[in-house]
């Protein structure tokens, strides 16, 4: 068997340090897959070159962004918002009595934020899903609704609060977004039967919903109704199941601005449990009950061997078009590629296997 | 299709001819003046037995900038205000935040007053350096059955609370409180926390602090069957419809007087470190009324 280390595998091996090496100049990054918040320190240095170097240069992104007549380079780039979900490229010149060597190697470089759009709802009971193939991300996030947009900003407002953050910085961070939307649903919502679902939506004017399978709640309706005092059996502000938490949690990242191929719902095989795959720490990983980090290392959960995904873009959700494919496409850690080498398993979520 | 593309920018519609999906621009997350601060907010807020609450609250401005500032401030969905403020200058201004309410009177009600201040349309730069904002029950209330953010309460005949704060962005404050004879204070606890494999005990503390005894209390609680397992009386797993489950205990307390406090406790497995995560609330109902929410149980590492 050939083995041929790449750059990521020699980045792992050294415990997040990204090398890239051989008869040529060396380039040593500080993240392997840093996203679009955090700076990008390149450590360049002669490496393997032979003879006297006399000139080093470093290219990011297309442009020369420093150059030394000393034997190493040390350069801070970024944050780089303009990259979302592509790749960096970056390149080292070696100038030497031997002519020129230069070494490439690229950053994928991962900013879900800033995405203010939304696909408008069209479902036919007043945009809301009236069937199983109409339970759509738009008919089912619902950012049309103000509702959604205020409990994104109590988020934020109370992540704020309970990290001694502000305002501004939150909304900076794409990884903060994910923590304070993972953190309100877990401080707001509680779980709740869809026999019961079903029945709190009839009493408080929706008997019409009839979403076909499994009745997933509208984001918007959680906010409002499934709280609602008139059944004794709210003992929160947001009721709902395995896919109303994770509806709710897509649906207040959209509104936050975060781009939807970043946030998924996902759903086990053989279904079991639906959850949600959010890009984070420039990765995709689980977010379920909880907060974000309760899911980054290895657990016992037998739930959670993600497989069917769906978004504001693929689905629909239900039974009839349950759909690997979309997830396994989407989702590959590190985003953007296979760069880790492994197919996709549900196993790639893990910070121990994906830091 | 660029053309296309582009015009739906400038309109704010984008249609994508391939899908006939419709798009349309969200509001941006943005925040408002970086030196236009709220140094205080005062006021008070009179909870109604049948009706939304009353409010009267303050906001004081400051401008601690080197410009003149003209805008709005005001509570979101609520109250308003163009200010103008000229630079150092600090100012106080009476606004109406939104309130909500949903109940029946005489019975279990909720009101929730936003108190997220809005300026220019955007959330605050600053957090609020101080909030001080009284809030009284109706005649004859017993004390509010659950309150987010919490509230500092004055022990009394009838209690009084105080929504108190330095330094916090300012958020909805949800209340819910009953006019019924009976509420049922609960608190709940775990037994250890933080949670290793092994067996815990859930500890649920009651307390009637409503006027009359409380018959035929169903009290339910629920846990997660991934994280927990839970056998013999009280305990039912619950298979849900198609992809949830849950792991049910319920126990009825014959009666529990005015004033009177017990606790029950049941025990479970936990079948790994459970942590990072809050509890559900446990409830209890009597005469098919809400009669009482416990605190959601956060477990730490």
């Amino acid at each position: 068997m050939n083995f041929k280390p790449t750059a990521g595998l020699i980045g792992m091996l050294l415990g997040g340090v990204s090398i890239l090496s051989g008869c040529s100049p060396s380039v040593q990054t500080n993240l392997i897959h840093p996203d679009a918040d955090k700076s990008i320190v390149f450590n360049t240095s002669k490496g393997s070159v032979k003879g006297n170097v006399s000139l080093l240069e470093l290219e990011v992104g297309g442009s020369i962004v420093a150059s030394t007549s000393a034997s190493s380079l040390e350069y801070t780039g970024g944050p780089y918002p303009i990259f979302s979900n592509m790749m960096l490229p970056y390149k080292v010149y070696a100038h030497s009595n031997y002519g020129v060597k230069t070494n490439t190697g690229s950053l994928y470089i991962a900013n879900a934020k800033g995405h203010y759009r939304y696909t408008v709802a069209s479902g036919s009971n007043n945009g809301y899903p009236n069937s199983t193939a109409e339970q759509t991300g738009p008919n089912l996030y619902r950012l049309d609704k103000a509702v959604v947009r205020t409990h994104a900003q109590n988020a934020v407002i109370e992540y704020a609060n309970a990290r001694g953050l502000t305002t501004t910085q939150v909304l900076a961070t794409a990884d903060h977004m994910v923590e304070a939307v993972a953190r309100y649903v877990s401080q707001h919502m509680s779980w709740r039967s869809d026999e019961l679902n079903r029945q709190v939506f009839a009493d408080n004017g929706y008997e019409s919903y009839s979403p076909g399978w499994d009745f997933p709640q509208p984001a918007d309706l959680t906010l409002t109704i499934s709280g609602a005092l008139n059944n004794v059996s709210s003992s929160d502000d947001f009721m709902g199941d395995g896919e109303d938490h994770a509806i709710l949690r897509a649906a207040l990242l959209h509104a936050l601005g975060f781009a939807p191929w970043a946030i998924w719902n996902v759903i086990d095989s053989p279904v079991s449990h639906e959850y949600n795959v959010v890009l984070y720490q420039g990765a995709f990983r689980l977010m379920d009950y909880g907060t974000i980090d309760r899911w980054l290392k290895t657990h016992t959960w037998d739930a959670h061997q993600s497989y069917f995904g769906w978004n504001a873009e693929h689905g629909p959700r239900g039974t009839a078009d349950l759909n690997h494919d979309y997830l396994k496409d989407n989702t590959h850690n590190y985003p953007g590629g296979r760069s880790n080498g492994n197919t996709w398993s549900y196993q790639g979520y893990y910070q121990d296997v994906a830091p | 299709m660029n053309w296309l593309r582009m015009m739906g920018c400038l309109v704010g519609v984008i249609v994508s001819a391939s899908t006939l999906a419709v798009e349309q621009k969200i509001s941006t997350m943005d925040v408002g003046p970086a030196d236009i601060i709220i140094t205080h907010m005062e006021g008070r807020i009179a909870l109604q037995d049948g009706a939304a609450p009353t409010t009267d609250i303050t906001l004081t401005i400051t401008n601690s900038s080197e410009k003149n500032f003209t805008g709005t401030i005001g509570f979101r969905g609520g109250d308003s205000q163009p200010i103008t403020l000229a630079r150092g200058n600090t100012a106080t201004i009476a606004v109406a935040p939104d309130v909500q309410y949903r109940g029946e009177r005489g019975h279990i009600q909720k009101a929730a007053i936003d108190l997220t201040i809005l300026m220019d349309g955007d959330l605050p730069q600053n957090a609020v350096e101080s909030v001080n904002v009284a809030v009284s029950l109706p005649d004859g209330g017993s004390p509010l059955m659950k309150a987010t953010p919490p509230l500092i309460e004055n022990e009394g005949a009838v209690p009084s609370y105080i929504l108190f704060s330095r330094g916090q962005y300012t958020s909805p404050l949800t209340m819910l409180y009953t006019m019924a004879p009976v509420n049922v204070r609960i608190h709940k606890t775990l037994m250890p926390n933080p949670i290793k494999e092994g067996p815990v005990t859930v500890s649920l503390t009651l307390t009637n602090v409503g006027k009359e005894t409380a018959k035929g209390l169903i009290i339910k609680d629920s846990l997660d069957p991934r994280d927990f397992s839970g056998e013999g009386e009280g305990f039912t797993l619950y298979q849900g419809e198609v992809n949830d489950q849950r792991l049910l205990w319920e126990h009825t307390l014959e009666s529990l007087g005015a004033g009177e406090k017990t606790t029950i406790s049941y025990e479970v497995i936990a079948n790994g470190a459970v942590h990072d995560v809050a509890l559900d609330a446990a409830s209890v109902i009597v005469d098919q009324e809400l009669a009482g929410i416990s605190n959601k149980v956060w477990l730490h590492k």
